[in-house]
């Protein structure tokens, strides 16, 4: 056993490391993950010279490589490597690198208390369903239509957000099936995103790119109030009912 | 129309069941005198296909009732509530959703002209088909629940219980892709005349391409095999083979296990496998420097750029719409020197329209933001917006090489920008080289600085599909890089970090032999007192 004193702790040292690698999800970060293997390094380090033994087991390999006469070729090899290594460590430190600008973006950003549709104003706050647009079985069939023929490219046949075009477009489509759209929302938020769209939504907010068509330009205000009521049933969640309410 | 592939409907041999119900009549009556019956098989077998009989399922009443409740529910906007291709939508898609009271399906592993074996569907339901907006169903629905909504389709046809499919292609005894085998392979695809439909590379462009209908006659296109991530029934060897082996039903795309035996079509699967090659989807075009320049698309100096592949998706976010676009990707590189930028852009396009036809001619715009932006705002992807402009280069098949600059689809003037432009068509695809000065000339033109992060965004118009205006293929912005040469002080580190390790080691390792001779020394001497003691 003592004889195997370096390569055991190499493999721990490697088995540590991998399992952190891969297996664990998300990915940990790298200075975490600096941290991590330092702590290791170092407990590693303590156990070995805490015995002198055993620190001499360690060490008796490394020894007879760098001193007996019939190792010369592995020994040479062994010191090429270790600046070699150590210059590829630092070329891939300091060699520039470029990424792609970070992009923040506001999934939900403030509504504008009320916006134009078809020139007359809505207030998103305290704006309501109109009459005759009840969520019932003629307006949701009559939804259902709209969506087929209009958004499922994009948002998807099954409401997961992905349509066949989904993966052109960045930012992806809203999936209606998560719980983070939605299912939080208001349904006048909804029917404000919809009618207004991606250039609808407001200064500094972006995604500005999102390829979410302003809908007002082509359906009817019923049409809009159907469609949004269609896609909470179809996605079976219920939109947020503010407190006031 | 020249070939009888056309309109191809049920194989006159092996056929054993009619294509639909008006004609039921008069073919049994044909078939009654032409029917081989099971001699069929053996015809098969003497040709090495190995065949066997199919396993149909039981089902239930329940099972079918359950499956009716999830077609209702997931399957009838695009194919209707009674079956009959007729959703919703059906209109705005192409392919449309499949007609299932006819019972042509095109992906099995039954003779033409044949039903699918109920595995066959269930695989084609879980699977989806590549290319079209039929949606792969697996882990989205349950096995169990696949196999309930595959009973309920079959009850839309009589023709499940009426003429099901006895016999099925095992899809056994793939050869190996060796040198000989691909070269055999494309001996098959000229003497079979592939080419006439698909092209001599294969990218669907053959003569015939113009002229094809379908079952339902509308327009078809014969598949580009240099694309395999569009195949409806998937694009492995093993898929390729029984496409080759049983055909597209309801397609010209017939089958060819009567005219070539078993060995031959597992080398033209591997040949075609060959024509195909791995997407490389990417967020980031990066441009290497070179010592000047190619004008030319077909230049070698092109091998140099790695190259991106950017999907496309139709204009459907103002009117007018474009639903089903032809151009669905393109392939793009970039160069780069000290005077000029060069993009090499690469698309199929089965048919070349230079404007001198009825059809409007075939374009593709390159967008760039005209002004610099803050790091991460772009103008709206759609050629800018009232705020930030785009600076748009366009290649035209009427005009070569434009400039424009656009304020929004709808506010688009010509511009001074120097672009220049080189282009070939060949084998349904153009290559076209758009080139300018790195820096700019006028104001509102993209400038390239290299190692600056430069949105970028692509427009793409077929002549043959009608496109023109707003209906148009479109991407989002994508990013190109310029690599700038690295610098002389990015060596210095590493090699200031190799001479001081290597030289600790020297000196280290001198250190080292000088104590261990002096404990040799010591270890001579008849003192046995050890070091630290004394
Ligand atoms: C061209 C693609 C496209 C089409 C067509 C489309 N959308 Fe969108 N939609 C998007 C994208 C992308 C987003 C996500 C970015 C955003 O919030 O604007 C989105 C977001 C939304 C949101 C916001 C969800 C949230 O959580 O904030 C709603 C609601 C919505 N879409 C409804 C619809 C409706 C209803 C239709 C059809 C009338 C439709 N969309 C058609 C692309 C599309
Ligand atoms: C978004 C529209 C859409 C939805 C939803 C959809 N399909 Fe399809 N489906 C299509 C289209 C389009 C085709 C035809 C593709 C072609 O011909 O290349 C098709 C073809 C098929 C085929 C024929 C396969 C063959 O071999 O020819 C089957 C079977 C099928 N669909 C089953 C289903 C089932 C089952 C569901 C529901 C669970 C479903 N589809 C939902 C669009 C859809
Ligand atoms: C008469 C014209 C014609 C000829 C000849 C022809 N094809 Fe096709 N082929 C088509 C059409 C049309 C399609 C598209 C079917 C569809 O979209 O559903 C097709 C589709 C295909 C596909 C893709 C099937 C899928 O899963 O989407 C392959 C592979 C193929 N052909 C290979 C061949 C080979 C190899 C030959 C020669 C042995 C050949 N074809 C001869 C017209 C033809």
């Amino acid at each position: 056993m003592r004889r195997l004193t370096l390569p055991l702790s190499i493999l721990i040292w490697v088995a540590v490391w991998a399992a952190l690698r891969l297996g664990v999800q998300p990915p940990i970060p790298g200075s975490v993950m600096n941290l991590y293997l330092s702590i290791l390094t170092i407990s590693i380090a303590v156990f070995l010279v805490a015995d002198q033994d055993r620190f001499d087991a360690f060490l008796a390999p490394l020894v007879s490589l760098l001193r007996e006469p019939g190792l010369a070729i592995p020994r040479i090899g062994v010191l090429v490597a270790i600046p070699l290594l150590l210059g590829w460590f630092t070329y891939s430190g300091v060699r520039p690198q470029f990424d792609p600008p970070f992009e923040a973006r506001t999934i939900h950003p403030e509504p504008p208390a009320s916006f134009k549709l078809h020139g007359k104003a809505f207030d998103v706050l305290k704006g309501r369903r109109p009459a005759g647009m009840e969520v019932n079985e003629a307006n949701l069939a009559a939804g259902k239509a709209v969506y087929y023929r209009n958004c499922m490219y994009c948002h998807g046949d099954d409401l997961d957000g992905k349509g066949h075009f989904a993966n052109a477009f960045n930012p992806l489509p809203a999936n209606f099936r998560d719980g983070g759209t939605i299912s939080q929302l208001e349904e006048t938020y909804v029917y404000w995103r919809v009618a207004t769209g991606g250039p609808g939504l407001p200064q500094g907010a972006t995604p500005w790119n999102s390829s979410m068509p302003v809908w007002q330009d082509f359906l009817s205000d019923e049409e809009i109030w159907q469609v949004v009521a269609y896609i909470y049933d179809a996605s079976g969640s219920t939109p947020r009912v503010s407190e006031e309410h | 129309m020249a070939s009888p592939f056309f309109r191809l409907r049920s194989p006159p041999a092996h056929g054993a069941r009619p294509p639909s119900a008006c004609c039921l009549g008069l073919l049994v009556l044909v078939g009654a005198l032409l029917l081989p019956g099971l001699a069929g098989a053996q015809d098969y077998a003497a040709k090495g296909f190995k065949i066997g009989p199919t396993s149909p399922r039981e089902s239930s009443d329940e099972e079918r009732a359950a499956g009716k409740a999830l077609y209702q529910d997931r399957c009838s906007q695009c194919h209707g509530e009674e079956g009959d291709g007729r959703g919703l939508m059906a209109d705005l898609l192409d392919p449309r959703p499949r007609d299932f009271t006819r019972g042509v399906y095109k992906i099995r592993r039954t003779i033409q002209g044949e039903l699918p074996t109920d595995e066959d569907i269930f695989q084609i339901v879980s699977k989806g088909m590549p290319g079209t907006s039929m949606p792969a169903w697996q882990g989205v629905l349950t096995d169990e629940q696949i196999w309930q909504v595959v009973s309920y389709i079959e009850s839309f046809s009589p023709d499940f219980e009426d003429y099901p499919a006895e016999e099925q292609f095992l899809l056994e005894g793939r050869i190996e892709a060796t040198p000989e085998s691909l070269a055999r392979g494309a001996e098959v695809y000229e003497k079979a005349e592939c080419a006439k439909c698909h092209g001599a590379t294969g990218r669907g462009d053959g003569p015939s391409a113009a002229e094809l209908v379908d079952e339902w006659d509308f327009r078809i296109f014969p598949a580009d095999l240099t694309q395999p991530w569009t195949l409806r029934g998937g694009a492995s060897v093993d898929d390729l083979f029984r496409t080759l082996t049983t055909g597209v039903n309801g397609t010209p795309m017939p089958s060819f296990s009567d005219a070539w035996n078993a060995e031959d079509l597992w080398n033209l699967s591997n040949y075609v496998h060959s024509l195909g090659r791995e997407p490389v989807w990417g967020e980031i075009i990066r441009g290497p420097k070179i010592a000047a320049v190619p004008t030319d698309p077909d230049d070698p100096a092109w091998d140099a750029a790695p190259q991106v592949d950017i999907r496309l998706a139709g204009q459907i976010i103002q009117e007018p719409r474009l639903f089903n676009p032809s151009v669905q990707s393109l392939a793009v590189r970039a160069l780069f020197d000290d005077d000029e930028i060069a993009l090499l852009l690469i698309w199929r396009d089965r048919f070349e329209n230079d404007g001198q036809d009825d059809m409007p001619a075939d374009r593709i715009s390159v967008l760039f933001p005209a002004r610099k932006m803050k790091a991460g705002k772009k103008p709206y992807f759609l050629m800018g917006d009232r705020r930030n402009p785009v600076d748009s280069w366009q290649w035209s098949a009427e005009s070569g090489a434009l400039a424009f600059l656009s304020h929004g689809m709808d506010d688009v003037t010509p511009s001074a920008s120097p672009v220049q432009g080189k282009s070939t068509y060949g084998d349904g695809q153009y290559r076209v080289v758009l080139r300018r000065r790195l820096r700019a000339d006028g104001e509102d033109e993209v400038e390239f600085p290299p190692g600056d992060m430069v949105p970028i965004a692509w427009n793409v118009w077929d002549g043959e599909n009608a496109e023109d205006g707003k209906q148009r293929a479109v991407s989002r912005w994508y990013y190109l890089l310029l690599e700038p040469e690295t610098s002389w002080t990015t060596w210095l580190w590493p090699v200031f970090v190799v001479i001081i390790a290597g030289g600790g080691e020297a000196i280290g390792l001198r250190r080292l032999r000088q104590y261990w001779a002096s404990q040799a020394t010591e270890g001579s001497t008849p003192q046995e007192i050890p070091d630290s003691q004394a």
